[in-house]
């Protein structure tokens, strides 16, 4: 049998059952929680005399979570602050609040370190602002200040 | 010589397909994953890390056969995803003598036509994807889609 008349192949063919496969795709998430930086605020000098970015430009922070997370917000502390600057009884504070998928309730401004729990979440905003005040004001320079946002 | 070669290139597949001998054999080269999308609201072997499933279709028939590509079920998902809100969606993309075959993430049920004895192991690469605008829970999610050769 050198050749198999092709009629006799198509034969073959004509009565075999279809084939069928099962394709398996499979993938696992666990403890995910980023942050990201979408806008970085900006200060200004507030009407009470604060470098505040709610006299400047607030900042905007993605959030995305899966499964249950702990969010943790610091109070601002200086980045850098003006040559001239003279620190006197300084006060830092933070507020924030959620936007999009992200149901937070608003924090007004505090001082101290807050935290939220965060379950599943696509990505999400939070908006912040921040503000220092000093009692001996504020020196002609530039200045910047941080939060820590933590997640996890 | 032509046909003696086709016979051993029949064999070869019904053996590692382990599927019933047919004019047209389906053998699953790699299984997919799937990976989270930058914004968390997609779960896809599409997405960056995840890898896409590959499958090669043989025909040895003197005439084309359709290939019917299912919509994605559900293998399993961890407890508390909301799968109800969720939307599972297929792809895929042929090379070699099925080249021009290129399928947009679907929901329905689509086909397409594999040519006669020319297909001798024509590759498809398929992927799944998980839409859920809500986002995902921790824990392991599985999908199935079912590819099935009709001569």
């Amino acid at each position: 049998m050198r050749r198999l008349p092709l009629a006799l192949l198509a034969a073959l063919a004509a009565v075999l059952p279809a084939a069928a496969t099962d394709v398996t795709f499979s993938g696992t998430l666990s403890g995910v929680c980023t942050l990201g930086l979408a806008t970085p605020g900006t200060l200004g000098l507030d009407t009470d005399g604060r470098l505040s970015s709610a006299a400047g430009l607030p900042a905007v922070l993605t959030i995305l979570s899966v499964g249950s997370n702990t969010l943790t917000i610091d109070p601002p502390v200086w980045v850098s602050t003006a040559p001239a600057y003279a620190p006197g009884t300084e006060t830092f504070e933070v507020a924030y609040s959620g936007l999009a998928g992200l149901g937070l309730a608003d924090q007004a401004y505090t001082a101290a370190p807050t935290t939220r729990s965060v379950g599943t979440l696509p990505l999400s905003l939070l908006t912040m602002n921040a503000r220092a005040a000093n009692s001996l004001g504020f020196a002609d320079g530039a200045y910047a200040m941080k939060v820590v946002v933590t997640c996890g | 010589m032509r046909l003696s070669a086709l016979g051993a290139v029949l064999l070869a597949g019904t053996c590692a397909a382990a599927a019933p001998a047919g004019a047209c054999t389906l053998t699953l080269g790699t299984g997919g994953t799937l990976a989270l999308s930058a914004d968390g609201s997609r779960l896809a072997s599409s997405e960056a890390g995840g890898a896409g499933a590959s499958l090669t279709i043989v025909n040895l028939t003197l005439g084309a056969v359709d290939v019917i590509v299912s919509p994605p079920q559900w293998a399993g998902y961890p407890a508390g995803f909301d799968a109800g809100g969720a939307e599972l969606a297929v792809a895929y993309a042929g090379s070699g003598v099925l080249g021009a075959v290129s399928q947009p993430y679907t929901t329905a049920t689509t086909r397409f036509t594999v040519p006669g004895l020319l297909s001798l192991a024509a590759l498809l690469r398929l992927d799944n994807r998980i839409s859920a605008p809500r986002g995902f829970a921790s824990g392991t999610y599985r999908t199935r889609t079912v590819v099935t050769c009709a001569g």
